[in-house]
């Protein structure tokens, strides 16, 4: 105990100091939110400029018909849009200082009759944005206000002229106003699910599941880079002549991996967290908070009042919150193991890196696939198989675990990703022996140099003697 | 005089490879033993197989009478390893490396803070053992290495090119260390090296091994006189059979 103690604080003390370890986690920690400041900055940027008021129109009318005609003045005599008239489209594009133009086809009065005594499809316009460049590419959506703009008149020309009552219309159009909530059956609580609710609702599903695959690729990485070093400086030839239990190597590396990474990635997960609050902020098209008020008021009239922000979600049951620690402990200390054993079959920490790239890879599609979807609607064999693979079984138990269910497989899963674990273990165990890791190391260095002038380098490998 | 080290037509085999043929030696208690022979004769593996790191293909190696592949463990308690080129731990300071080799030897105990004071008196390094070790020259690193691998009083010392890749005065400064250290603290220590007059100067008896077999032993005084030469390398040249070239 007293030698693994004193290996597990050199093994500590070595990591944290190690700037490669240490600058990484800051940097992320500090340039998640600014990243997120930065993205939400312009987009909402964005959104102002296409979201400005239309107040100028250019329209090119091909028509010429009465109605037309009709339409143009009134859009004239408007002392909200100022109107410009131009004969052709190559002349609107050349001269009109408005970027949004308006042409009407040749035959739209007529089929605008048409269309009004039930005989024809509505009658169509073609709206062009003209732009000298693009921002984030939403330019477009000009085009489309200009056509409500142009629309809204044309829809109250139609009223006057079928003598119909506006607010009747407005009545007939949109009869109800519905106030969307979405019912979380095993939590039994309420969330709304008006606009920017409807995002936040799956922002913990997703942002859980990321959060223990930043933290166990996080230490997957560090371990395996821990372990490379030994070999790498050679201090792994000294330390395993020392009087000390093989197993206490391993124990040490895989608890200070640990330790590290996941201190380390609590700076990750709050500049992560950091990140998505002000991106779903930046992105969000709230309600106004008088609008939302007259709905809460209007749902505690009814007795719904427990209405709960999804961000609480995060916060599951302590009976299941304990399960995802458990499992979370299981998978990453499973993921440390894969490190050291990766890092002690590597002669140098180029080499480790370059194997931790391809499992890291498949892991973290393997979590964006869990995020992203409804472990429910799986089939139970393929959710129970996922639940007793490490890592993914905590990403899909978190997001089960948020929903409040509970599955009796949980505690199987785990229980097989535990014994997963001691597996490795000792198999890492009995592989942290110069020997072997000797003859493997010697075996993968032999594949590289194939076709180079490798027998004297591969004999350097086995040794100076 | 106890036999410390006793090697017992020892052979290793790295799949094809014969690194060593069936090579026999021992070693007295208290003495300095020096293995020489050029690069790839088979020193480095026989000195990882007396420290417990490698396991012979046939043969016998006892340490103090222990099995080094029956009683790794116990045999681990008597000897300390300093490999060839071995690195440091560069974010740790050299007192903190120090302290924890101390500690693992002995755990927290007067023995392991008097050995982290004679590890400091080996290594020589002044306050620069307060510093950590990424700013340690080759030579103050190699002075770390041998303070750890004497501090602990091991019964038997192994150390593999303790002078490789040093300049003139680091080598002499590792050199006396031996010298001085080993005598004082009574450790019987066995060494490789590629430099025969730090082998002359320092070992009481000494090994040739060219391809895996040992080619002569004996005494420094017994090979000149044999040979009829002044040195060491004039001996090793005769055995190796360079000097034909």
């Amino acid at each position: 105990m007293s030698a693994l103690s004193t290996l597990f604080s050199k093994d500590v003390k070595d990591l944290i100091r190690d700037p490669r370890i240490l600058i990484p986690f800051i940097i992320s920690a500090l340039i998640l939110p600014v990243i997120g400041v930065v993205v939400s900055g312009g987009y909402q940027a964005a959104i102002a400029a296409i979201t400005k008021p239309i107040t100028s129109l250019a329209v090119v009318d091909l028509d010429n018909s009465s109605f037309t005609q009709q339409l143009i003045q009134v859009l004239n005599s408007s002392k909200y849009v100022r109107l410009y008239l131009y004969a052709s489209l190559d002349q609107a594009l050349r001269e009109s200082p408005v970027d949004s133009i308006i042409v009407i086809p040749p035959g739209f009065g007529k089929q605008l009759d048409e269309y009004l005594e039930g005989k024809a499809p509505p009658p169509h316009i073609v709206v062009v944005q003209r732009v000298l460049s693009m921002g984030m590419g939403l330019k477009g959506a000009r085009a489309t206000m200009a056509a409500s703009v142009f629309e809204s008149y044309l829809r109250g020309l139609l009223l006057e002229k079928l003598h119909i009552n506006p607010q009747v219309f407005n009545a007939v159009l949109n009869p109800i106003s519905s106030v969307p909530l979405v019912y979380i059956q095993h939590r039994e609580v309420y969330i709304p699910a008006w606009t920017q609710n409807l995002n936040s609702l799956s922002l913990p599903l997703i942002i859980v599941p990321m959060i223990v695959a930043i933290i166990g690729i996080t230490v997957l990485q560090m371990a395996a880079t821990s372990m490379a070093v030994e070999n790498e400086v050679r201090t792994l030839e000294t330390l395993l002549t020392f009087p000390i239990p093989r197993m206490s190597i391993l124990v040490s590396k895989i608890m200070s991996s640990f330790a590290v990474g996941v201190g380390g990635s609590a700076l990750n997960v709050v500049g992560f967290v950091l990140y998505i609050e002000i991106v779903s902020k930046g992105f969000s098209t709230a309600l106004s908070s008088q609008q939302t008020q007259q709905y809460l008021a209007l749902l505690q009239s009814l007795g719904i009042t427990n209405v709960v922000n999804p961000v609480k979600l995060m916060i599951p049951s302590p009976s299941l919150a304990g399960v995802v620690i458990v499992s979370a402990v299981v998978s990453i200390l499973f993921l440390a193991v894969i490190g050291v054993l990766i890092g002690s079959l590597c002669s140098d920490v180029r080499i480790a890196s370059t194997f931790i790239g391809p499992i890291s890879m498949p892991l973290t599609i393997a979590i964006y696939f869990i995020a992203f979807i409804d472990p429910m609607q799986l089939a139970p064999s393929v959710r129970d198989a996922l639940l007793s693979v490490p890592l993914i079984q905590t990403a899909v138990l978190s997001k089960m675990a948020i929903m409040g269910i509970w599955d009796n497989y949980f505690v199987a899963g785990i229980g097989i990703s535990a014994a997963l674990t001691v597996v490795l273990m000792f198999v890492a165990s009995k592989m942290l022996n110069m020997e072997k890791l000797a003859s493997i190391q010697y075996r993968l260095r032999q594949r590289r140099l194939r076709g180079f002038a490798g027998l004297r380098l591969a004999r350097t490998s086995r040794g100076g003697g | 005089m106890e036999r410390a080290v006793i090697v017992e037509r020892l052979v290793k085999k790295y799949g094809d490879f014969t690194a060593l043929k069936g090579i026999s030696f021992e070693v007295m208690e208290g003495e300095v033993f020096g293995l020489v022979g050029p690069n790839g004769a088979g020193k480095t593996t026989t000195l990882r197989i007396l420290a417990t790191l490698l396991v012979p293909t046939s043969g016998r190696v006892t340490v103090f009478g222990y099995d080094v592949v029956r009683d790794a463990h116990k045999v681990r308690r008597l000897i300390s390893y300093l490999p060839e080129e071995a690195g440091t731990y560069k974010n740790l300071t050299g007192y903190e490396y120090l302290s924890i080799v101390a500690r693992i030897y002995f755990g927290k105990s007067r023995e392991a803070e008097e050995a982290v004071e004679l590890g400091i008196k080996i290594a020589g390094i002044g306050d620069k053992i307060y510093e950590k070790m990424k700013t340690y020259s080759k030579g103050m690193q190699r002075r770390i290495q041998l303070a750890r691998a004497l501090m602990v009083r091991p019964r038997l010392a192994i150390l593999d090119e303790p002078t490789s890749g040093l300049d003139v005065a680091q080598a002499i400064e590792i050199r006396n260390a031996i010298k001085r250290f080993a005598k004082e603290l009574g450790t019987t220590v066995i060494m490789s090296s590629h430099n025969m007059l730090e082998v002359q100067e320092i070992c009481d008896r000494v090994a040739i091994i060219v391809s895996g077999e040992i080619k002569e032993q004996g005494s420094v005084r017994e090979l000149l006189s044999k040979y009829g030469v002044d040195n060491l390398e004039k001996v090793f040249l005769k055995v190796v059979g360079y000097e034909r070239s």
